[in-house]
């Protein structure tokens, strides 16, 4: 799979939201150092 | 090296044991023996059995790993990849039904532990592949076994 891109800030912000909006109140985020803004 | 030999590298220092990356399930009869002989030698000091899974094991041995995390005070990390079976074959070569079963199995559990949580989901976002409509309905899964359920997203890169 190396010819996919890192996991953007957008994309995982809506994932995110979701997750919080789809019932579940513990949440988080990890790896953020490998964030792009490539989508 | 056996699973004596592993155990036999627990220390006084030594607080936490965790399996990852790969995946321990083809190992599991010799973690789950080695962690057994290294929680004898400790006795009652600290040592938490903890792993990280994709979660395809069988029934049989989960409640082996499962009851070596819940008594020592370990986690199981589990990795819930898609929602979507034909997209879990298509990433996996497998199916992710056991992996279902298996979540649900930990999660009617996890009451009887509550700090540090017994059971934690994670998902890695694989751009083009996971979107959000994947992690809506592990989401709402994962809130069916229990809304406080921990859940990490997690950031994919390609060359990790």
């Amino acid at each position: 799979m190396s010819d996919l891109p890192t996991t953007s800030r957008s994309h995982v912000q809506d994932c995110l939201k979701t997750a919080h909006d789809s019932g579940l109140t513990n949440v988080h985020i990890e790896n953020k150092h490998l964030l792009s803004n490539e989508y | 090296m056996s699973a004596d030999e592993l155990a036999d590298w627990v220390d006084e220092r030594t607080a936490c044991i965790c399996y990852f990356g790969g995946d321990p399930t083809p190992q599991l009869p010799h973690a789950i023996r080695a962690s057994r002989l290294a929680l004898e030698k400790t006795g009652n000091r600290i040592l938490r059995i903890c792993w990280e899974t994709n979660g395809s094991m069988s029934s049989g041995v989960l409640r082996q790993m499962a009851e070596l995390s819940m008594k020592s005070g370990g986690c199981i990390k589990f990795d819930l990849k898609t929602y979507s079976e034909e997209l879990n074959i298509a990433l996996t070569g497998v199916t992710n039904k056991r992996t279902f079963e298996n979540f649900a199995y930990l999660a009617q559990m996890r009451n009887e532990r509550t700090d540090p949580p017994f059971l934690i989901a994670s998902t890695l976002l694989v751009p083009g592949y996971v979107d959000v409509e994947e992690v809506r309905n592990l989401a709402r899964f994962i809130a069916s076994c229990g809304t406080d359920i921990p859940y990490v997203l997690l950031a994919f890169h390609p060359s990790r």
